[in-house]
Formats: structure tokens, sequence, C-alpha cells
């Protein structure tokens, strides 16, 4: 028997394995997101912003206490202050690609 | 002095350097405040610092995780600490194969090689790999804390800082 032969007869006799990127293969922590979340990779700035400003403003803050009225209300300003930089970033680097720069 | 009286009412205490909770810190995002005297700032802090680590592993897996293959973005990533390491050394022996062109290297599993290994690749690789990076980052602002620390003193409750 062809190696060849031997290996396509050991795929064919190998339990089937879900696609790739379906939600059934996907095994967290092991593999990325699942491949439709990369339509919606923009989403990801949400938690990213909300665990920055969560570990910064744990440091900074003079008192943490109490935390659901004094901690997580500087939280979510914070998280809403990088949200909306990174926003105004891009929002002023497209108007300088496609407005100023074809200008100059 | 009670504790809401407002920081100018009284001199600052000395900053001093705390060894141990920087090493603390280090060992573990949040215990080197917790060694200190502040379990629930250091609980925060591992809370947030943790978070975003294992937030990064959640969104680009243990790919976004590699001391050979991304060592710039392990460099920061370090900045968790042991964990980090840990979770590494998982990635090159669990996860890796052997290598037979290189002596003695490690490369990701084709698709059909076992351990079955998905390599994560664009946006979401990248997020992966910004999100535990700017734990270590953060972390590293936690040991520095940590190591040099004046004690807060609590403010009235409308002020920010």
């Amino acid at each position: 028997m062809s190696p060849a032969l031997a290996a396509t007869l050991v795929l064919a006799a190998a339990p089937p394995r879900p696609a790739a990127g379906s939600l059934l293969a996907w095994r967290p922590f092991l593999d990325p997101l699942p491949s439709a979340m990369h339509d919606y990779w923009w989403l990801l700035l949400v938690p990213l912003a909300f665990f920055i400003a969560w570990s910064y403003k744990a440091v900074r803050l003079a008192s943490v206490e109490p935390i659901v009225t004094h901690f997580l209300p500087r939280v979510f300003a914070m998280t809403a202050q990088i949200i909306l930089g990174v926003v105004g970033i891009g929002l002023a680097m497209y108007l300088f690609i496609e407005v100023v720069a074809p200008r100059l | 002095m009670p504790d809401d009286q407002p920081a100018h009412a009284a001199p600052q205490p000395a900053e001093a350097l705390q060894p141990t909770a920087a090493i603390a810190a280090f060992a573990l995002p949040g215990l080197g405040h917790v060694v200190l005297g502040e379990p629930k700032r250091g609980l925060l802090i591992g809370v947030g610092i943790l978070g975003l680590f294992f937030g990064g592993i959640f969104v680009g897996g243990i790919d976004v995780i590699d001391r050979r293959e991304d060592f710039w973005w392990f460099a920061g990533q370090a900045g968790v600490g042991p964990i980090a390491f840990g979770v590494d050394w998982a990635h090159q022996n669990l996860i890796k194969v052997e290598d037979p062109s290189v002596p003695g290297g490690r490369r990701s599993a084709w698709p059909d090689e076992s351990p079955r290994a998905q390599k994560s690749l664009g946006r979401l690789n990248e997020l992966g790999a910004l999100y535990a990076t700017l734990a270590g980052l953060l972390n590293v602002i936690a040991v520095i804390d940590a190591a040099w620390h004046t004690p807060r003193r609590r403010r009235p409750h409308g002020s920010a800082r």
C-alpha cells in the first residue's frame, strides 16, 4: 500500500471534526474567537477600554470605596473617555487621509 | 485623623520602598496591595489586570502569548508575571509540535496534526495580543505603586482622585 493511500485511509477513518471557524469547533482560550467575529472586531474596543479604566482607577483613586457609588462611576467615565478619544482620533485620521491629503 | 478629611489637612506620609510588596505585586497582580493592607484595592487591581490578560487569550486564543514568535509583544505581556510565563510554557510545550527542520525547534501544528491548534490571525490576533500586552504594562504601574507606596488618604466622595 502506498504511503499516500495509507494516509488517505487514516484520515477517512478518523471521526468527523466540525469545520474550523464554527462554534462547535471553538475551544475557548485555546482557539481565537470564531471567524464570524472578524466583522465585529471593533466592538472589542469596549471591553478593552473598560478593563484599562478599571485597572488604572484601581491604582490611581485615593479611595476605591464604596465600589458601586465611587469606583464604578469613575471607571465608566474613563471608559467613555477612552472610547470617544479613539473614535475621535479615527475620525481625524479618516478626514486627513480622505479629505486633506488629496488636496496637498 | 478621621478617614474622610481632605488630603491637604495633614502632611503626606513619606514614600517608602516596599520590596516585599513589589515582589508580591509581580508574583500575582494585586497581591502587593493586599500585602500593604489594602485588600479591596488589591482585589480590584487583580480582577482588572487578569481580566485584561485572559480576555486577550479569549479573543485571540493561546497563540497571542508566544515568547518565540512574538517576542516584543511578550516583552510587554511579561509584566503580568509568572502567569504570563506559565501560559507561554504551556503554549510552547503542550500546544506546539516539534519542528524537525530546526534542531530543538517547535512550531504551530498543521490543522491535521495533533494536538490540534488554530493559528490566530488578523484583527483578532492583534487585539488579543494588545489586550494581554496592556495587562502587562498596567501591572508594571501597579508594581511601581506597590514598591514606592504612599498610604492613600480618603478624600470627600465628590472628588475624582
